[in-house]
């Protein structure tokens, strides 16, 4: 197994760390002129999103974490797992609740999305920036109030809740923020 | 075209700088001496890395203070002396460090660690161009201030469970002065304003410091480092002068060297050779980091920021 020393560490590296896959976010190196030196090092722990602080003896080698980004399209959820495809080998992977978490509800069938692969299995996923979702419950709209402020709950196709304008209806395809939430636009196509 | 005008900041700044520290010393009658940067002995202290130069001439090491110079040339002209200039350490590189840098050493003749200390801050807040409030602690009173313990005394299966709490070290010490490092580096600096002195360090933290019983009877390094922020910026000693406990001492060096598997350098033979005859004479010397201090000088953040070309453009 690859390991890297802390003189190799910098931001974005992947490491293991307690059995976890880890990337560095942060890498400070510390030493009085007289003593040993340490390298204190902020890390996002990948499984659980959480940041914490671990400080190692400088020269200290760490295991490496095959983590990898792979752009993959989404197929279908079958109520358990959410289904990938490699859009160029075609190969298929399964997600768990855990690994696609709050972006299940931005996926939409045959979008691509990052996925984030630990020994090959996906650890997250990451939906489009943008993505375009049909409202399927809201309340009726003000037809004419095109321009003025005032939002109301829509719910999307996907189970996703946004506030939207109030002009918008039942079956408006709108486009969404997925790193905000935020309504951005209608669709151009309806 | 103008020129870039932020870097004939920071080379004023640094000229300025040099420019005050020579006046002072100027002032003081303290000799400028200039001193090789690269040597054929390198230093044998554990927890630095020298760069290694070879060459047609000879084979040699880049020095990592200008230390065993000055201390050879104390014996021979027995006069106080400094020196401005780069010192280089290996595998030393973060947002305080960069492989060569800069930095001020001198000595001074029958001065006493006090005497010392109080010229150090002095010369600190002359370069800073504004006064500092100063505190001085012993290496005990910090501790005991903070953790509640006695550093020369505790051992080290008391300080495991407190490094657990208070540091993100995520092993077990391999011994007291590690720990107690991580403790002063992780809880206690941060605390820092102002200019802090640290004096009177554990014996086995001596380095080149001599070792003399403290008021309490305990025995401690005359050794102090002055801290600007949490900034180490200075590190200075009542000098070993006896060449047969400095002998002992650089074959201590060698044998943790040599236990943690790293490079051994030459013992600088020249330099015991001068401390046994004619021997050093008594005195207290000390160091700045030159970069450190133009830092905080200028307000900026990270070594690179004051240094022309620092490492990864060099």
């Amino acid at each position: 197994m690859a390991t890297y020393s802390t003189n190799e560490f910098r931001s974005g590296l992947k490491v293991m760390l307690d059995g976890d896959p880890c990337s560095i976010v942060e890498n400070e190196f510390v030493k009085p002129g007289k003593g040993q030196a340490f390298n204190r090092v902020r890390l996002k722990n990948l499984k659980t999103g959480r940041t914490w602080e671990r400080t190692f003896k400088s020269g200290e080698s760490i295991e490496a974490a095959d983590v990898i980004d792979v752009e993959m399209q989404y197929l279908y959820n079958d109520g358990e797992f959410w289904a990938f495809m490699d859009p160029d080998s075609f190969e298929q992977k399964s997600a768990d609740a855990s690994a696609v978490s709050d972006a299940k509800q931005w996926l939409r069938e045959q979008d691509v999305c990052i996925v984030t692969l630990w020994n090959d299995e996906p650890l997250s996923v990451l939906p489009p920036n943008h993505v375009e979702l049909e409202i399927v419950d809201t309340d009726p709209g003000l037809r004419g109030d095109t321009a003025q402020g005032g939002t109301k709950p829509a719910t999307l196709s996907t189970g996703a809740v946004v506030k939207v304008p109030l002009f918008l209806e039942i079956g408006d395809v709108i486009k969404v923020d997925t790193r905000s939430g935020d309504y951005l636009s209608r669709a151009k196509d309806s | 075209m103008a020129g870039n005008s932020t870097r004939v900041k920071l080379i004023s700044a640094r000229q300025a700088l040099y420019r005050e520290i020579r006046s002072y010393f100027d002032q003081q009658a303290v000799l400028e001496v200039e001193v090789p940067l690269l040597a054929r002995a390198g230093t044998t202290d554990p927890q630095i890395a020298s760069f290694k130069v070879e060459g047609t001439s000879g084979r040699g090491y880049l020095q990592s203070s200008p230390e065993y110079f000055l201390k050879r040339l104390l014996c021979d002209i027995r006069h106080s002396c400094f020196s401005i200039g780069k010192a280089f350490r290996d595998e030393e590189q973060g947002a305080k460090h960069n492989p060569e840098f800069s930095m001020l050493e001198w000595y001074r003749i029958d001065f006493d660690l006090e005497a010392l200390i109080e010229e150090c801050i002095e010369l600190i807040c002359i370069g800073l161009g504004r006064r500092e409030l100063v505190r001085i602690e012993t290496y005990k009173s910090i501790f005991q201030h903070h953790l509640g313990i006695d550093p020369h005394q505790v051992q080290l299966a008391d300080l495991q469970p407190l490094v657990g709490r208070h540091t993100s070290y995520g092993q077990a010490c391999e011994s007291v002065p590690e720990a107690l490092q991580l403790l002063l580096s992780q809880l206690i600096e941060p605390e820092f304003s102002g200019l802090t002195v640290i004096r009177d360090f554990p014996a086995d933290q001596a380095a080149l410091a001599q070792i003399a019983p403290d008021a309490s009877g305990q025995l401690v390094a005359r050794r102090f480092e002055i801290y600007l922020g949490s900034t180490e910026l200075a590190n200075g000693y009542q000098e070993l002068t006896d060449a047969e406990e400095q002998r002992r001492r650089f074959q201590e060096d060698i044998n943790a060297r040599r236990l943690a598997g790293r490079e051994i350098p030459e013992m600088d033979q020249a330099l015991l050779l001068a401390m046994s005859e004619p021997g050093l004479p008594d005195c207290c010397g000390v160091s700045i980091g030159l970069d450190r201090l133009l830092m905080t000088r200028m307000g900026l953040a990270r070594i690179e920021d004051v240094l022309l070309f620092s490492w990864d453009k060099v």
